[in-house]
């Protein structure tokens, strides 16, 4: 069993804690966050020490009982706190993006490499129940070579007061580096190849990335953030040369009636999605290996985010070059 | 001027298309009287005017000025190859024929304003053939009309069909192209529909657009040089973001004829239309892996674009889909297309 220490035990922290304890593999020990009643009540929730502190003064005290260390703070703090515990000799998982820039992720990447701890970012697309289906058909030639990849992704409104961290692009990293880079990765994922142009467009709460690849494969990619409060929607289409994957939540479907018009609701199933995540992580740590989402690839994710901000700041397309892009 | 009991209506070629010229027939508001195309048209052409004539218990008559000379027509139905259009639908303009039109408008832009002069100048209507009266898209429009999902911000269509086009890419099978294989490529054939739906359902233009095309699955396709896939994205009036998926997927890819689903976000809300999932599925021992077991419970979309005709031609009013806007349409499509050919956004061109 891998040895965890979570650190910030704000949302998405009660679903992590919850994976933890659904798995054979790895358990959390503790539960770490600059507030105090934070840590103490995810601890509590999850039978795990609470600290109160940051993760310097945590690896100081825990006696080298964690063995890896999930980042679950402000997109901000991500790549001081994941060079922390890789200087520290742990292995870590970082909530996505991996830093607020793909120069400053290549450098957490880099520092993992020399210190030969393992380094995984969650792009948890990868670990939804469906898209593992959609790969796995790929994968096994099912689909025949990938043609067209179509994904919409639709949120609620961030949650939150409206002065937090998500809603201050200096702190979050604005839509592209927040959310698209979920989209960018699944779109790499599945056409496995790297994208020569990248053309988006963007209003404050949503936005698109048309992709295009050497080998005439193309992708078009929609995330929405300001739906009103309640379910989100997901839909995925792959098109490839021998036949197609449709993906979406809509599966689990439920109709409930009260009277008027049925009321949808639809089965969460990112709880699956994570535990697959973290399973992940502490297999890839027990065998020695990568693990399947590489620091590598969420700095190439980063960049082209990168590029599709500059495409939808400056209404350029941004070719792709070996070391940046160019917009024309 | 009182407006007619019966519209009476010409067919002129039917090459493409019979479904255009059916929907009106035993209608009660029009009579169709004959059939002809210009007597050049290739062999196979005139089999296939033989052919609706007979469908449609009427005369085929080779010779277009003779024809509308005979029968005084009301309107001109023209389904011919898309390289014709734009000739026939001036020439039937010009003798002040409403007309019906065949989809792609015309394979250029600039026979495009030539159809719109023409149908200006003459004072007829012209509708573009859609499919913007399924009842889906129709309810989408209400409900963004009625601000249900408050300023509409963004909308996607899929518009995918799974009907094969000869064999595959990379296939070794031997492979006769018939004479009326007509593709021009998928988005620029088919891309009329999924535009029309976001035209129709927003009621905005496209000013910009960004493409990608590609042959991926069909050697006739890639011979020709022409797209059997497509991405676009589109900059829309009022800063709407827009875009589409269209493709000949093949046919394995889909259980049904295709796809269709329209996303829509807006300030307040967003809608799906997802038409792959059926209103009818059929299973049944012996059903060939071919048949689509998914059944469209409404088969009026055709009858109801007819009916809405009546409406244009006894007012005056618009048609469905107009000769100004099926030329934007094709406009969009053309700047997508060149936007694939240069990696570029490319400007929308507007009429005069």
């Amino acid at each position: 069993m891998i040895r965890l220490a979570l650190v910030g035990c704000g949302r998405n922290a009660a679903a992590l804690a919850a994976a933890a304890a659904a798995s054979d593999l790895c358990e959390l020990r503790v539960a770490a966050d600059i507030d105090p009643k934070a840590a103490s009540d995810l601890a509590r929730a999850a039978d795990a020490r609470a600290h109160v502190g940051d993760l310097e003064s945590l690896l100081e005290s825990d006696a080298g009982d964690v063995q890896a260390v999930i980042v679950n703070t402000p997109n901000d703090s991500h790549s001081d706190i994941a060079l922390a515990a890789i200087a520290a000799d742990r292995h870590v998982l970082v909530e996505k993006p991996l830093a607020l820039s793909a120069d400053a992720a290549d450098e957490v990447r880099r520092q993992a490499d020399r210190a030969g701890v393992r380094l995984m970012v969650a792009h948890t697309l990868r670990f939804m129940p469906a898209n593992v289906q959609v790969h796995r058909a790929l994968a096994a030639g099912e689909l025949g070579k990938p043609g067209m990849l179509r994904s919409h992704r639709w949120l609620r409104r961030f949650p939150g007061p409206p002065g937090g961290w998500k809603h201050n692009p200096a702190r979050s990293g604005g839509l592209y580096v927040h959310e698209a880079v979920h989209e960018i990765d699944q779109a790499l994922w599945l056409i496995s190849e790297r994208p020569t142009h990248v053309h988006a467009q963007a209003q404050p709460d949503l936005l698109q990335i048309h992709l295009g690849f050497e080998s005439g494969a193309m992708a078009l990619c929609g995330v929405a953030t300001g739906l009103p409060l309640g379910s989100g929607y997901y839909s995925l289409a792959l098109i490839g040369s021998l036949g197609a994957a449709y993906a979406d939540d809509h599966h689990n479907v439920q109709l409930v009636f009260r009277g008027e018009r049925p009321q949808v609701v639809v089965t969460d199933q990112r709880a699956s999605g994570v535990r697959a995540q973290l399973d992940e992580f502490a297999r890839a740590i027990t065998e020695g290996r990568e693990p399947s989402v590489s620091g590598a690839d969420a700095v190439a994710a980063l960049r082209i985010a990168e590029a599709a901000a500059a495409s939808s700041a400056s209404g350029q397309t941004a070719h792709l070059t070996e070391t940046g892009y160019v917009l024309a | 001027m009182s407006s007619p009991e019966r519209y009476r209506v010409l067919a002129l070629s039917a090459a493409k298309h019979d479904y255009v010229p059916l929907a009106f027939k035993d209608h009660p508001r029009f009579q169709v009287t004959g059939v002809s195309d210009e007597p050049s048209a290739a062999g196979w052409v005139h089999e296939c005017n033989e052919q609706l004539a007979a469908d449609l218990g009427v005369p085929y008559e080779p010779g277009i000025d003779a024809a509308i000379a005979r029968h005084r027509p009301h309107v001109a139905v023209v389904s011919s190859e898309a390289a014709r259009h734009a000739r026939l639908s001036v020439r039937a303009a010009e003798a002040g024929l409403h007309v019906v039109q065949d989809k792609p408008m015309a394979p250029t832009v600039a026979d495009c304003d030539a159809i719109v002069e023409a149908v200006e100048r003459a004072g007829v209507r012209f509708l573009l053939w859609n499919r913007n009266t399924q009842p889906a898209i129709e309810e989408a429009r209400q409900l963004v009309y009625a601000g249900e999902i408050g300023e509409p911000r963004a909308i996607h269509v899929d518009f995918f069909f799974s009907k094969d086009a000869g064999v595959l890419l990379d296939s070794d099978e031997p492979e006769e192209v018939p004479d009326n294989w007509l593709s021009e490529g998928e988005l620029t054939v088919e891309g009329i529909y999924p535009l029309a739906h976001m035209r129709h359902i927003l009621g905005l233009d496209a000013l910009r657009a960004f493409g990608r095309t590609s042959a991926h699955f069909f050697r006739r396709h890639a011979e020709r040089g022409v797209e059997d896939i497509a991405t676009v994205s589109l900059e829309m009036e009022r800063g709407v973001i827009g875009s589409l998926c269209i493709g000949r997927i093949g046919q394995p890819s889909h259980p049904n004829i295709g796809e269709l689903r329209v996303h829509v976000v807006g300030s307040a809300g967003a809608l799906v239309i997802a038409e792959p999932r059926p209103e009818v599925a059929v299973y049944t021992r012996g059903q060939s892996p071919e048949d689509p077991r998914n059944r469209r419970s409404d088969e009026e979309t055709d009858r109801r674009q007819v009916d809405l005709l009546v409406n244009a031609l006894d007012t005056g009013g618009d048609t469905l889909l107009t000769a100004r806007q099926g030329r934007h349409i094709v406009a969009t499509v053309a700047a997508a297309l060149k936007s694939a050919r240069t990696g570029r956004p490319c400007q929308v061109s507007r009429s005069g």
